[in-house]
């Protein structure tokens, strides 16, 4: 599954302990996310696209 | 509190119940060792209350599922194993035997722990429940 996590969350000018702080993870999930190493929950997904303002289908993408 | 403040408390704690338990235990005293670890084990859980930073997530418990059903299973055919080996050294040594039927029902009583537990939480699942 391919991600558009790190893209977004440069765009928002957050770090990646801002992003698992608000979605409530360690920042290390955020980093395994980012590098593709880990397929969130329906739940983390829908919090962080909540959270980067953009739509899930748009974040998140069969490889 | 931070989250890497309290692993090294923990740590601290582990070391010195381990050492207590260990030495009071040789000394064929029971009391202490246990006062001891129910102190441990209630300063931990308090503790980790005050951490504010996020102990484990999704992630960590997804991993924590897989280990364990990994160190079950090596357990258990670790088990069966030995339990063949020491049956079939206790004709030699008769005090084997013993020691074979506890490995027995042990690896028994884990398996059956196991599916009861899974059963369970596939069913219920109250820790999602919980942690939303």
């Amino acid at each position: 599954m391919k991600n558009e996590i790190k893209k977004n969350r440069i765009k928002f000018g957050i770090t990646q302990e801002e992003l698992a702080e608000k979605v409530g993870v360690r920042r290390e999930t955020i980093v395994f996310l980012e590098q593709g190493k880990y397929n969130p929950s329906l739940k983390l997904a829908l919090n962080i696209a909540k959270e980067l303002k953009t739509p899930i289908d748009k974040l998140f993408s069969l490889s | 509190m931070t989250l890497k403040t309290y692993n090294k408390i923990k740590l601290g704690i582990v070391v010195i119940t381990t050492f207590i338990f260990s030495q009071f235990l040789v000394l064929r005293n029971f009391f202490i060792p246990i006062m001891v670890l129910g102190l441990s084990s209630f300063t931990l859980f308090y503790l980790r209350k005050k951490v504010i930073e996020v102990v484990a997530d999704e992630r960590d418990y997804q991993i924590g599922g897989k280990s364990a059903l990994l160190a079950i299973q090596l357990t258990s055919w670790i088990g069966v194993i030995i339990m063949f080996i020491l049956y079939a050294l206790s004709n030699a040594n008769p005090f084997y035997q013993p020691i074979a039927m506890t490995l027995a029902f042990s690896v028994c009583i884990l398996m059956i722990t196991y599916s009861f537990i899974f059963k369970y939480y596939s069913k219920h699942n109250p820790k999602d429940e919980k942690r939303d």
